[in-house]
């Protein structure tokens, strides 16, 4: 839900900043031409629009804690986990906005996917379930830390890095050898594959898709349980 | 078995501080209840507990005979908590809150939004209906949040501090509110730091104190034990002569600006 203004604006501006800056700053001297550099950025973008999207239900977490109202969930008669997945649930229209921008805005600069619309579909469905399992693990550290500003922070020092040390904005084989090691696992690079895989891709539903989605599942499995047995511990 | 809760030997320890400290007492059925402390006393820990929100570290607590550790659901089924701190969300507006709540515990959505609607009008909340929250003054925050909890007519209602923070006039309406259920035979434990609150609306009275009852029963059967007048006289005995008397009239004096 949106919550303030500022979220809002947050969801809404990410994108549209992050794909004109790259673009235009990075187009040419990466690929000679922004037209060439389209494609290599929108599924980087896209990507880490998610990856923003996720580390803000930690902080939107931790606010609605402060608030009181898990309190109240704690001693109403209902599953103990129902509250914090609604809660992820319903920020996932945040994703559907981040993503559907950054389409919009990239068909304006002339860029279109080759497996057209029904690459788009599978792709914002990939996302945003992909963006709704890593919410977890940001959820996770909204009820390990003690104030919605710490979350921010910690947020922002595990997204960069994976977002940097991948293939999302720059091809890998241009990085060290040491980076293209880590780039190369990087669950980051596996998510940008597979965007990249399922907007352009010749086989859509290539086994990049397929270990983005293990990956994602994976998450969910560890940080879930984690989230609930600390949440339920505290107080 | 007569007793609507029934406390024993119950400490809650936070690291080396007993929060609650070897606790017992017994709250009868179909009354109002209150525990009266300052500030820290360990009143918000103990509703907690009773609300199956935290875990005793020792002591053994029964709601209608249920025990809270062993059997959480039973109770979260009995109860309706209203916390110290506001729990609605402040992005929806009463009604939405109530709908929400409702559904959530599992009505549909036609009755979820009639219960919205008996409850908004039971608090006086009709005109506002539909104004997001964070646009609430105090006391209707307070008297949503009372509602909220209301919702699947719980037979024991917690009321942590109902009334810090609000003017005088909310007050009392918060009091008549609190008045007209018990007329409907439920049982209310309520906190306050408020000696009148106390006075004004339970039908029995513990003074808690660092994380212990200090003294308890009804009013009259306080001030004919202890030879005071008032109730102010016993509360300043045993919470220790002016420091609590002070952080009281802070409270006071925070509110009025508020
Ligand atoms: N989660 C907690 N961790 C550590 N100390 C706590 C915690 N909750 C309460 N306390 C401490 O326990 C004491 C009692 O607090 P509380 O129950 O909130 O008092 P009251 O509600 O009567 O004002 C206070 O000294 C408070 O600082
Ligand atoms: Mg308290």
């Amino acid at each position: 839900m949106m919550k303030t203004p500022e979220e809002f604006m947050d969801t809404l501006i990410f994108p549209i900043v992050f794909l004109l800056m790259f673009t235009y700053i990075f187009g040419g001297a990466i690929s000679g031409s922004i037209s060439n550099y389209l494609p290599i950025i929108i599924p980087g973008i896209l990507t880490f629009c998610v990856l923003n999207t996720a580390g803000t239900a930690g902080n939107s977490l931790r606010e609605d804690i402060e608030t009181g109202i898990f309190n109240r969930f704690k001693s109403m008669p209902i599953s103990r986990i129902a509250p914090l997945s609604g809660k992820l649930t319903s920020d996932s229209i945040r994703f559907v906005i981040s993503i559907m921008i950054t389409y919009i805005l990239a068909v304006i600069m002339g860029f279109w996917p080759s497996n057209g619309i029904s690459g788009i579909l599978l792709c914002l469905f990939f996302l945003v379930f992909c963006g709704w399992c890593i919410s977890w693990v940001f959820t996770f550290i909204g009820v390990i830390m003690r104030t919605s500003g710490s979350v921010q922070g910690i947020s922002g020092i595990i997204i960069m890095p994976l977002m940097f040390v991948s293939n999302a904005f720059v091809p890998v084989d241009t990085m060290p050898e040491p980076l293209q090691i880590i780039a190369n696992i990087n669950p980051v690079t596996h998510i940008v594959k597979a965007t990249n895989d399922l907007l352009m891709g010749s086989n859509i539903l290539s086994h990049e898709v397929l270990i983005s989605l293990i990956i994602a599942i994976v998450l969910v499995l560890i940080f879930a349980p984690l989230t609930l047995k600390i949440h339920l511990k505290k107080t | 078995m007569n007793n609507a809760i029934e406390i024993k030997n119950v400490s809650k320890k936070f690291g080396d501080m007993k929060a609650v400290n070897d606790l017992s007492l017994n709250i009868p059925k179909n009354e109002v209840f209150a525990v009266l402390g300052p500030n820290g006393a360990g009143k918000t820990t103990m509703i907690n507990m009773l609300a199956t929100l935290s875990t005793p570290s020792s002591g053994i607590i029964k709601i209608f005979g249920h025990d809270v550790v062993k059997e959480p659901e039973k109770i979260r089924e009995l109860i309706g908590l209203t916390g110290q701190y506001a729990s609605v969300d402040e992005a929806l507006s009463a009604k939405q809150n109530l709908v929400i709540f409702s559904e959530l515990l599992g009505l549909s959505i036609k009755e979820a939004k009639i219960r919205a609607n008996e409850l908004l009008k039971e608090f006086h909340l009709e005109d506002v209906a539909d104004k997001v929250i964070s646009n609430f003054s105090g006391g209707m925050r307070r008297r949503l949040d009372l509602a909220v909890s209301l919702i699947a007519r719980p037979e024991l209602i917690f009321l942590d501090e109902p009334t810090t923070g609000l003017d005088p006039r909310t007050r009392n309406q918060m009091w008549s509110t609190i008045r007209d259920l018990v007329k409907n035979g439920s049982t209310i434990l309520l906190t306050t730091q408020y000696l009148e609150e106390a006075d004004q609306l339970a039908d029995r009275i513990a003074i808690m104190d660092k994380g212990k009852i200090a003294v308890e029963g009804t009013p009259e059967n306080l001030k004919k034990e202890h030879n005071s007048k008032s109730l102010d006289e016993i509360f300043l005995k045993i919470t220790g002569d002016g420091s609590t008397g002070e952080k009281n009239d802070d409270e006071l004096n925070i509110t009025k600006e508020a």
